[in-house]
């Protein structure tokens, strides 16, 4: 499916994302990210909360701008463009966020809500686009009877399909979905998860698909990232990370997904990470992990790990990485013991 | 999921929004009292002349007396008919009140949004100056608008208005902040809608509730304002009756005729009263999550 000669969909370039902090200080909610999203591929970027994961997310579909470095869209720095040619821009880049209750105008109809975008757009009759608005609702599985009611009438599930439905009726390239299941019922998730997946296949979507939940991004994704404190920390293929993660972080995360077995049958030990993450207005210096890294020595506090290739197509940001690669044996449960 | 109809079953008839409202109407006895009793005040202020009788300006011998056949609420110190008084004082009162409330919704409104959209600079120059408008004693701030702009009740009026356009400003300001981090306002932005459409879409539906609620409090104090004003000889000019001028020549005789106060007084606090009530409503009525529900 991917094409890596192809301009990658979106190029994160060293991004910075900084927000004043009381004090004068600043809090570098992301600091220096580098990613590349290939079109047509889904990927992941799990961190735990404050990691900065949806700040990134943001500022892929536009709604931060980078205090340092850039983002571009089709190898195109959107910024670039007039007030009025951004604005059609990033019709083409869309993001479904993580609570559909605020992400939806409680004084808008469902109707009108899925209708907006075709009405900023403007460039259809009006009965043209309460059709295709319609038919998006039924797409993603709503019975077009709530067209005429208002959010608060509807599930958390059936508002998610809304904001879903809303964003399809642009026909976007890309849609960042961040946390876009975390805030409902399980089966609700699998039943959402299903249906961005059909989506994708039928409109030919790319996902940037962000969250905390290491089986939802590992079911869904192609690649993902793993952040830590406004950094990434390891980036490979899902089966790779899966396999063999180089990060301890990763590790970490990896051995924290819970298994349907009772204690005394599972294979592997957990890897419990003390302590809280660390304040990103002061992080850590060298590796920003080490305050909670099994493996932390001198060497972590003093040197910034540097962002490297370990291995083909399998990035990682730990002094280690090379040493530990092969030593580790695969945790997840059903590898070898 | 398989291909399905885009038909939609036919939507319910929907009722005229006038059937709605009196249908609202009868569910909210408080907002129905406060609506009929507006509505009675503007049927006579404009059919003031049919409903009165006697001139409000003409003077007769019989000064200061009580309420009779031929002067339903009595006479004044001057001998006029307070209830044509009253009467002809109410277009008066009407138009002061929303002349005041309306001008300050003119000034306040806008500089609020901007304040609160815009932020950086232009919120911390506006703030500055709703800051010092507040820090003013309101009647006094009036009284030396109406100083700068001359005697008189639309002069009066337009001063009040002025005074009153910081705190819906403010309110308006805060508002649109709170409203302005909303994900439906990041959603629509990532749709491509410009700020000016972002403003009347979503920032103003949603941020104007309170503002509805504090527009109704100051036509009670508008009200008010008036009469003090008036009270005070800067507002409505002699003969021409108003409330508040009433109450402040009643107030001259409390030692002998003290049934003149009654009459002013009351028709201002039934007045205040019911836009209180009727702003009341608006605020249970303008909230969607409580619409259709019960």
């Amino acid at each position: 499916m991917r094409t890596a000669t192809a301009v990658p969909i979106i190029t994160a370039h060293e991004v910075g994302i900084h927000f004043p902090v009381a004090g004068g200080r600043t809090l570098r909610a992301v600091d220096g990210v580098s990613l590349e999203v290939h079109r047509g591929e889904t990927f992941g970027v799990i961190g735990e909360s404050g990691s900065g994961k949806t700040t990134l997310g943001r500022a892929l579909v536009c709604l931060e701008r980078p205090a340092a470095g850039r983002v571009l869209h089709d190898g195109d720095d959107p910024y670039r463009l007039s007030a009025a040619a951004l604005r059609r821009h990033r019709r083409d880049f869309q993001v479904v966020f993580q609570d559909p209750n605020a992400a939806l105008d409680p004084r808008m109809t469902i109707l009108r809500s899925v209708r907006e975008p075709l009405d900023v757009a403007g460039e259809l009759p009006r009965a043209e686009r309460t059709r295709l608005a319609l038919e998006m609702i039924e797409r993603v599985g709503l019975n077009p009877e709530f067209a005429d009611r208002y959010p608060h009438e509807l599930s958390g599930g059936q508002k998610q399909r809304v904001c879903i439905a809303r964003v399809l009726t642009l026909r976007p390239a890309l849609i960042v979905c961040d946390e876009a299941v975390a805030a409902l019922d399980v089966s609700i998730q699998a039943d959402i998860l299903n249906l961005l997946a059909d989506l994708q296949r039928e409109f030919g979507l790319t996902y940037v698909f962000i969250t905390h939940n290491l089986g939802v991004v590992a079911h869904i994704s192609d690649r993902i990232a793993v952040m830590y404190l406004g950094k990434i920390v390891e980036l490979a293929a899902t089966e790779l990370i899966e396999a063999r993660p180089l990060h301890p972080y990763t590790r970490a995360l990896l051995s924290a997904e819970p298994v349907a077995l009772p204690s005394h049958m599972r294979s592997h030990q957990r890897i419990v990470l003390h302590g809280e993450l660390p304040s990103p207005v002061s992080p850590p210096s060298g590796c920003r992990f080490r305050t909670r890294c099994p493996m932390a020595v001198t060497r972590c506090m003093q040197d910034v790990p540097a962002w490297r290739e370990v291995e083909p197509e399998h990035f990682c940001a730990c002094h280690f990485a090379e040493d530990v690669g092969d030593a580790i044996v695969p945790q997840r449960p059903g590898g070898t013991p | 999921m398989s291909e399905r109809t885009i038909d939609r079953p036919p939507p319910a008839p929907r009722r005229g929004a006038l059937v709605r409202f009196f249908a609202y109407l009868r569910t909210d006895l408080r907002a129905a009292l406060a609506f009929t009793y507006l509505i009675l005040l503007v049927l006579l202020s404009l059919f003031a002349a049919v409903v009165a009788v006697h001139s409000p300006l003409a003077q007769t011998p019989d000064i200061l007396s009580p309420p009779s056949a031929v002067h339903w609420l009595g006479t004044d110190d001057l001998g006029r008919d307070v209830f044509a008084r009253l009467i002809h004082g109410a277009p008066m009162t009407l138009y002061a009140s929303f002349l005041a409330v309306c001008v300050g919704l003119m000034i306040g409104l806008p500089t609020g949004l901007a304040a609160g959209y815009f932020g950086g600079w232009l919120d911390t120059v506006i703030s500055r100056v709703i800051d010092t408008l507040l820090s003013f004693p309101s009647i006094v701030l009036a009284i030396a608008v109406t100083g700068a702009l001359g005697i008189g009740l639309t002069n009066s009026m337009i001063a009040v208005g002025i005074v009153f356009s910081p705190n819906i400003a403010r309110l308006i300001r805060i508002q649109t902040i709170i409203v302005k981090g909303e994900l439906y306002v990041d959603a629509a932005r990532t749709f491509g809608m410009g700020p000016a459409r972002l403003i009347v879409v979503h920032i103003v539906p949603n941020a104007i509730q309170p503002v509805i609620v504090q527009v109704t409090l100051l036509l009670a104090t508008a009200l008010l304002s008036e009469a003090s004003l008036s009270f005070l000889g800067l507002g409505v000019q002699p003969p021409q009756p108003s409330w508040g001028q009433m109450l402040a020549r009643a107030y001259g005789y409390m030692e002998i005729a003290p049934e003149q106060m009654y009459a002013p007084g009351f028709a201002i606090l039934c007045t205040a009263l019911a836009f209180n009530a009727l702003g009341e409503s608006l605020r249970t009525l303008l909230d969607p999550t409580r619409r259709r529900s019960s």
